[in-house]
């Protein structure tokens, strides 16, 4: 977006308020789409060649911008090296686990220092993480939807799975910022798809969504009544999807034609010939295949379902350690959703059927349900609607306590938003600092669950043991993301930690980045920000002038003096330019109005409520 | 118990009794949440979106209280102000409860084959639905002596109730 500064401010912020489009993401391992909602009818944005999948495959060369979907898959034969595929398994992870999950990414960096945390790959001689493949993807889809509805678009609702953790999810936040993307908010695949066919076929009752994609499987059941979708359990395994099935017929090929080795360069080569074979297997009964080298093999239907059993009994073992944990049995439920690529195998759709007694619904199109709910959750957010989404923490939260052991503070399975505390205390005389170590999982020992990240409470002041009473506090926001921070009660020492660094961006990731894409020259740039920063103050001075004429009685006279003081300082600085004055005046009237920003909620929430319900008895 | 010293029936406008009605209670809930649900308040303020995330966890917590019995008659016990034994390194002073409970548990432990398990998995839910029968009747007749044993009772059948599930799922992936 090209602004003037020499613009007037109050045009700026009914422009930006009037950018009211948002789209909807479905960011997969294999193929990504975006799609866009009018009037809750959501449809596909489709490329200029009218396809709907656009491959999550991205190539660099030297000297051309990254090449995004079906041309980078072109150039897998011709220069591997170059290409990257099914990166998103690799979002939020380091480089030691990646070792384990997989063995089609030969671009990982393996002299990595262990402090940095996120996985570097080289790709075509360039260092990249997986959030600027993300973005890359992104970007395109952005590129994309913005020629379908020839608008510019900023605001976009992302999916992921739901079984992604902590640092996954922000690794995906990351991802969109990069792409100029402002994510509204973070839904789970499998709510996305619940919400797609909920409001498309108006039905009610308790439904199971089955998400087999590339690369992770989720599983979800939700209660549907009345625009209401509540997630009641979710469990699923990030590590496990198609992707998988390709490898092990990938492993099958090799086998068959042995003594003909398959260099890794083909590898690639090899994983393409393996979706066709399971696509080809999904229709037919057997087949012929031309591998690399020269060698032709042969492939049934029945060997390619014995391969994939092991791993479709995976699924099934998560589907029913999930409806144990809702207390819910296979006949309660009212209807199985196919969501992912995946589905389309007989052998799924066959076990789904025999397990749930019931005909799985694949009314829709499994590979684009997720984006056309994404879409409407986008309309939604931006245009308001009576639908409500009410989701949960897919792994449990907790930190370590002596002994290497991990005690919970929110169980998985539980609604966010959600904010609990927990007290702790010293137990040591005179103790006076305290490690925090934040864990994610169900196992019980310390080393079985994901490290999300450490910190230290310093300062609390020298007790004898068991005195102090350190409370920590858990917050998880609507997009599934974490905040703790901790405060010492007897002294009130607080400090608070945002988890980002552990596997995300790096300050010199963010340097390097911006400085490979550099459109701007730093004057624009610093521009830009204090545009943006003038943009927010002039909003909030807007949202708090309406706030204070609607519910101004909520204020004593010295509140209400006090914000007007704080409101005038701020609008003062809005006219002598200096981009860091006006942030740190608007963090000073954010805080000064929290009071009457929490009073105006209750007041919204009580009044309706007292509305609606009937009088008690 | 109460964060903030929040009432979980009051932040839901639901009567304080055990009894609680499922369908009135997910009425409340969803009828709140309709309105205080973070996605509710996306053009408002950054302290007014705070504010609703806060409203709505406050929301959610009580929710997940009133679901439980367990939680929930906690929950009537601290408004009655009554001590509750076992936590927080308050002893357990009910011999006869903890006798009863560990016969209990051990016949859990060694329970292996399948009718087994299924046996005391049938007592320990005639039992736990017994004994929230008997919190009700005694929260109503006001018998704030038997509470603290009864609720006692109540946090360990349905601990062995968790303990049973994590088997049961172990052993529906033996199975195969």
């Amino acid at each position: 977006m090209l602004l003037q500064i020499t613009e007037p401010i109050s045009t700026l912020v009914q422009e930006k308020l009037s950018q009211a489009v948002a789209i909807g993401i479905d960011l997969g391992t294999t193929n990504s789409v975006v799609a866009y909602s009018q009037n809750q009818k959501p449809f596909v944005l489709q490329d200029a060649q009218g396809v709907s999948l656009l491959p999550s495959v991205v190539a660099y060369l030297d000297g051309t911008a990254p090449i995004v979907g079906e041309k980078a898959i072109d150039l897998i034969e011709e220069m591997p090296d170059c290409v990257v595929t099914s990166s998103k398994r690799l979002m939020g992870r380091s480089g030691s686990e990646v070792a384990e999950i997989a063995g089609n990414f030969v671009h990982i960096m393996t002299d990595q220092d262990s402090q940095d945390k996120v996985v570097r790959l080289i790709i075509g001689g360039q260092v990249k993480t997986p959030i600027e493949v993300a973005a890359d993807i992104l970007r395109e889809l952005k590129n994309q939807a913005e020629v379908a509805l020839k608008q510019p678009i900023e605001k976009v609702v992302i999916t992921v799975p739901a079984y992604f953790d902590e640092a996954a999810r922000q690794a995906t936040k990351e991802a969109a910022a990069l792409a100029g993307l402002q994510i509204m908010r973070l839904i789970n695949e499998p709510t996305a798809a619940a919400l797609a066919y909920g409001l498309d076929h108006g039905i009610e009752g308790i439904y199971a969504v089955y998400d087999f994609g590339g690369g992770t499987f989720d599983f979800s059941l939700l209660r549907m009544t009345k625009g209401v979708f509540q997630v009641l359990a979710t469990g699923g395994d990030v590590a496990l999807g198609g992707d998988d099935i390709d490898r092990l017929i990938l492993e099958y090929l090799r086998h068959m034609s042995s003594g003909i080795e398959l260099p890794t360069k083909s590898y690639k080569q090899a994983l393409k010939i393996t979706r066709e074979i399971k696509e080809y297997l999904s229709h037919q009964e057997r087949g012929m295949w031309a591998l690399p080298g020269g060698n032709e093999c042969p492939l049934d239907r029945q060997t390619l379902e014995q391969l994939a059993a092991p791993l479709v009994e995976k699924t099934i073992d998560i589907c029913r350690q999930v409806l144990i944990s809702a207390d819910l049995k296979p006949k309660d439920i009212h209807g199985v959703i196919l969501v992912g690529g995946g589905t389309r195998m007989p052998l799924i759709q066959e076990r789904v059927s025999e397990f749930f007694e019931q005909n799985p619904l694949t009314n829709l199109n499994p590979d684009e349900v997720v984006a056309l709910g994404a879409a409407l959750q986008a309309e939604a957010l931006t245009h308001g609607s009576e639908t409500l989404l009410l989701d949960v923490t897919p792994l449990s939260l907790g930190i370590e306590t002596m002994g290497g052991l991990v005690e919970k503070i929110i169980p998985r399975n539980t609604p966010i938003p959600v904010s609990v505390s927990q007290e702790f205390t010293t137990y040591q005389d005179g103790q006076t600092a305290m490690k925090i170590h934040i864990l994610q999982g169900e196992r019980e020992l310390v080393e079985h669950c994901r490290s999300l990240g450490e910190f230290n409470l310093t300062g609390i002041p020298p007790m004898t043991a068991n005195a102090a009473r350190i409370a920590v506090t858990f917050q998880v926001d609507v997009d599934g993301l974490l905040t703790v921070s901790a405060t010492e009660k007897t002294t009130n020492i607080s400090q608070e930690v945002t988890l980002k660094p552990s596997y995300g961006l790096t300050e010199e990731d963010y340097v390097r980045i911006l400085r490979e894409n550099v459109v701007h020259g730093q004057k624009d740039i610093k521009n830009r920000l204090l545009i943006e920063a003038k943009v927010k103050a002039q909003q909030l001075l807007h949202q708090l002038d309406k706030a204070i004429k609607v519910d101004g009685d909520l204020l004593t006279a010295i509140e209400h003096n006090n914000l007007l003081q704080a409101m005038e300082a701020l609008e003062e600085r809005l006219t002598d330019g200096d981009q860091d004055a006006i942030v740190k005046r608007q963090k000073l009237l954010e805080s000064i109005s929290a009071p009457f920003a929490t009073r105006r909620v209750e007041r919204l929430v009580g009044e309706a409520v007292t509305i609606s319900s009937p009088p008690e008895k | 118990m109460f964060k903030d010293l929040q009432n979980p029936f009051e932040i839901l406008g639901m009567e304080a009794t055990f009894d609680v009605d499922q369908t009135a209670l997910d009425a409340a809930y969803f009828a709140r949440q309709s309105l205080a649900h973070p996605d509710r308040f996306i053009h408002h303020s950054e302290p007014e979106r705070q504010a609703a995330t806060a409203q709505a966890s406050s929301l959610n917590s009580a929710y997940e209280t009133l679901k439980n019995p367990t939680l929930r008659a906690k929950a009537l016990l601290t408004l009655k102000g009554i001590e509750i034994q076992g936590e927080e390194g308050k002893s357990v002073q009910d011999p006869q409860v903890l006798e009863e409970m560990m016969d209990l548990q051990e016949a859990v432990f060694e329970a292996h084959s399948p009718q087994d398990v299924s046996r005391i998995e049938n007592q320990i839910q005639d039992r736990y639905l017994q004994v929230i029968l008997s919190f009700g009747q005694a929260l109503q007749k006001n018998l704030n002596r038997e509470l603290p044993g009864l609720f006692l009772r109540l946090t360990y059948l349905s601990k062995l109730k968790e303990d049973l599930k994590v088997r049961q799922t172990q052993a529906s992936l033996k199975m195969l």
